[in-house]
C-alpha cells in the first residue's frame, strides 16, 4: 500500500508539473558582441532576443548555426525530429532579407521559433535532468535567399538543466551544444562543417544569473539538400 | 512562425489558373538574354530529372553576366492526400536554386494548401488555395557555386513528407538564361566631400545613389553606422529620398573626434536591393589645436614684450 501511495504522489507531481509545466526559462541576458552580420545585403543580429526588442540587455543566446543551400524551417526540423522531437518556450530573431519584402525601414522583421528540443520538461519526475534545444529564425516565407548561402534559416542552441525541478536551473553552455546538434546532424546522414565562420560572437565561460554563457564566436555550417 | 510581411495572393477557389501564373511570372526578358539551356519537351515529373549543359570557360555569376533560371509546372495533388509537405525544386551543379514549398492542411472541406516562394525577382510570394491544382511560373538567379565553366548539371525533383500524395507534376519548361540584369540595381557610392580631417573637426561624406536596373526604385534610405567613440555624427543616422530612377545624392556630416583611420558604413534600403558600402576616413592629428597654441604663445610673447619694453621705459 505504501508503494502505491509513494508512486501515487509522484504521479500526482508529475501531472501537476504537466499542467504548470516547465519554470520560467532563462532570463535575459548581456552581450558583450551584440552586433549586425551582413552576407551578400542579407542582414540579422548575432544573437536572439527573449523578446522584440534590439538590445544587448535583452538577449537569450549566440547565433551559432546555419542551414543552408535548400533549408526551410520545416525541412530542418523534419530532418532532427528524431531527437529534437519536442518544443520550448518562444524567443525571437531579427532580420531583413534582401529577397524578402524591402521598403522603409529596411524591411526588417522579428521571427519567434520555439524550436527543437530533447525532452520537454528536464527535471521533472521521469524525466532526464537536462535537455538540448535550438531555435531557427526566417522570415515570413520560413527561408531567405542570396547567391552565396542559397535558401537558408539561422539559429542558436544551448543546455537545458533542472528546468522543471530537481535542483536549481540553469542554461547555457551553448558551444557544448553547436557541437552535439552538428553530431545529430552528421549521424542523421548529412553533412556540417563545424565552426564554419566567424559570427562576431565570442562569450567566455561566465556565470550570469541562470544563464552560462560559454561560446567561442564561430558558426557551424549545416549542409541541406 | 513569425509574423509576416508578405505580399499576400490569396486567390479564391474560382480564380482561373492563368491568373495566377501572370501574377508569378518572371520579368521580361531584356535585349541580350541568351538561353543556354532549354528543356526538349514537357515531362511528368516522378521523383528527379537531371540534365547537363556547358557554360564558357570562365562562367561566373556576376557582375556581368547573370544566371537565371526559369521554370514553369502544373501540378494536381491526390484528393485522399494527407497532410503534410511538398517542395518542388531546381538544383545547378547541386545548389539549389529554385524551391517551392507546400504546406497542405486536411479541414471540414476537403485539401488545402498555402504555397510559398522566395527569389531574387519577386520577393517573397504566398498563395492559399482550396483547390488541389496549381500552376507555378518561377524565377531567380542561381546561386554562386551554382555556376561554372564548362559541364554545369541541372536537376529538378520534388520531395513530400508521408501521406503526401500527387496524382501528376508536369514539367512544362525550364531553362537557364543569361541576362545583363542586376539582382543589384540599387548601389551606394560614399566618398568624403572635405579634404584632409584632423582631430575634433568638421567633415562631410557624400553618398552617391545609383538606379543601374531601369525600373524606378522606391522606398529609397540610407542610414549609416559609425563607433560613436572616434565619430561623432552631426546630421541625422537617416536620410530618406525619393523615387531613383537613375542617380541621387545624400550628405551625412560628422565631426572625428580621434586620430587614426575610422570606418563609416552606409546601408540602403529599397523595394529590390539593400546596398552596403563602408568609407574610411582617415583623421589627422588636431590641426586646429595646434593654430590655437601658437596664437596663443605669440600673444603672451606681445604680452610679455610690451611689459619688458613698459618696465625699460620707467626705469629708463
Amino acid at each position: 500500500m505504501r508503494r502505491a501511495h509513494v508512486f501515487l504522489v509522484i504521479a500526482a507531481a508529475a501531472a501537476l508539473l504537466a499542467v504548470v509545466g516547465p519554470r520560467p526559462k532563462a532570463e535575459a541576458a548581456t552581450a558583450r558582441n551584440l552586433t549586425l552580420l551582413y552576407i551578400d545585403e542579407d542582414r540579422f543580429r548575432n544573437y536572439d532576443f527573449t523578446d522584440r526588442a534590439v538590445t544587448p540587455y535583452g538577449v537569450d543566446w549566440p547565433i551559432a548555426l546555419v542551414f543552408g543551400n535548400n533549408a526551410t524551417i520545416d525541412r530542418v526540423k523534419a530532418r532532427l525530429g528524431n531527437e529534437y522531437d519536442q518544443t520550448g518556450g518562444p524567443m525571437y530573431g531579427r532580420m531583413t532579407d534582401n529577397a524578402g519584402s524591402g521598403g522603409v525601414g529596411g524591411g526588417y522583421v522579428w521571427d519567434d521559433d520555439s524550436g527543437g528540443k530533447t525532452t520537454k520538461c528536464p527535471g521533472a519526475p521521469f524525466q532526464p535532468d537536462s535537455a538540448r534545444h535550438y531555435r531557427i529564425y526566417a522570415d515570413g516565407d520560413d527561408r531567405l535567399y542570396n547567391l552565396a548561402w542559397g535558401y537558408y534559416v539561422f539559429g542558436s542552441t544551448h543546455w537545458d538543466r533542472w528546468e522543471c525541478g530537481g535542483d536549481t536551473a540553469w542554461f547555457g553552455w551553448s558551444e557544448n551544444a553547436e557541437g552535439w546538434l552538428a553530431w545529430r546532424w552528421s549521424t542523421n546522414g548529412y553533412s556540417a562543417a563545424e565552426d564554419w565562420a566567424s559570427f562576431y560572437n565570442w562569450e567566455p565561460y561566465r556565470v550570469e544569473g541562470t544563464h552560462v554563457w560559454e561560446n567561442d564566436g564561430y558558426a557551424t555550417w549545416f549542409w541541406v539538400f | 512562425v513569425g509574423k509576416r510581411r508578405l505580399r499576400h495572393l490569396v486567390l479564391g477557389l474560382l480564380t482561373p489558373s492563368w491568373v495566377v501564373a501572370a501574377a508569378l511570372a518572371p520579368a521580361a526578358a531584356t535585349a541580350g538574354d541568351r538561353v543556354v539551356f532549354r528543356l526538349p519537351r514537357p515531362l511528368q515529373l516522378q521523383n528527379r530529372v537531371a540534365f547537363s549543359y556547358p557554360l564558357p570557360e570562365g562562367a561566373r555569376q556576376g557582375p556581368r553576366d547573370w544566371y537565371t533560371i526559369r521554370l514553369h509546372y502544373r501540378l494536381t495533388f491526390a484528393p485522399d492526400s494527407s497532410a503534410g509537405h511538398a517542395w518542388v525544386m531546381a538544383d545547378t551543379n547541386r545548389r539549389t536554386c529554385a524551391q517551392v514549398e507546400y504546406t497542405l492542411v486536411r479541414g471540414q472541406r476537403g485539401l488545402r494548401y498555402r504555397r510559398t516562394t522566395v527569389d531574387l525577382e519577386h520577393g517573397q510570394l504566398e498563395r492559399r488555395s482550396t483547390s488541389t491544382r496549381d500552376d507555378v511560373r518561377f524565377a531567380n538567379y542561381l546561386q554562386e557555386a551554382g555556376v561554372k565553366g564548362g559541364s554545369n548539371e541541372l536537376s529538378i525533383r520534388v520531395e513530400r513528407t508521408r501521406g503526401v500524395k500527387l496524382r501528376r507534376l508536369q514539367i512544362l519548361g525550364v531553362s537557364v538564361v543569361r541576362t545583363a540584369r542586376t539582382p543589384y540595381p540599387f548601389q551606394l557610392r560614399p566618398s568624403l566631400i572635405t579634404g584632409d580631417v584632423g582631430a575634433g573637426e568638421r567633415f562631410r561624406v557624400a553618398v552617391e545613389l545609383r538606379n543601374v536596373g531601369g525600373t524606378p526604385l522606391h522606398g529609397v534610405v540610407v542610414r549609416e553606422q559609425h563607433d560613436s567613440r572616434r565619430l561623432e555624427r552631426l546630421s541625422g543616422p537617416t536620410v530618406r529620398h525619393g523615387p531613383l530612377w537613375e542617380t541621387g545624392r545624400v550628405v551625412f556630416d560628422f565631426r572625428a573626434r580621434r586620430e587614426g583611420r575610422h570606418r563609416i558604413t552606409f546601408l540602403g534600403d529599397s523595394d529590390r536591393n539593400h546596398p552596403i558600402a563602408v568609407v574610411e576616413v582617415r583623421v589627422g592629428g588636431r590641426r586646429g589645436g595646434r593654430t590655437t597654441t601658437v596664437v596663443v604663445v605669440a600673444a603672451l610673447a606681445a604680452l610679455l614684450g610690451g611689459l619688458a619694453i613698459a618696465l625699460s621705459r620707467r626705469t629708463g
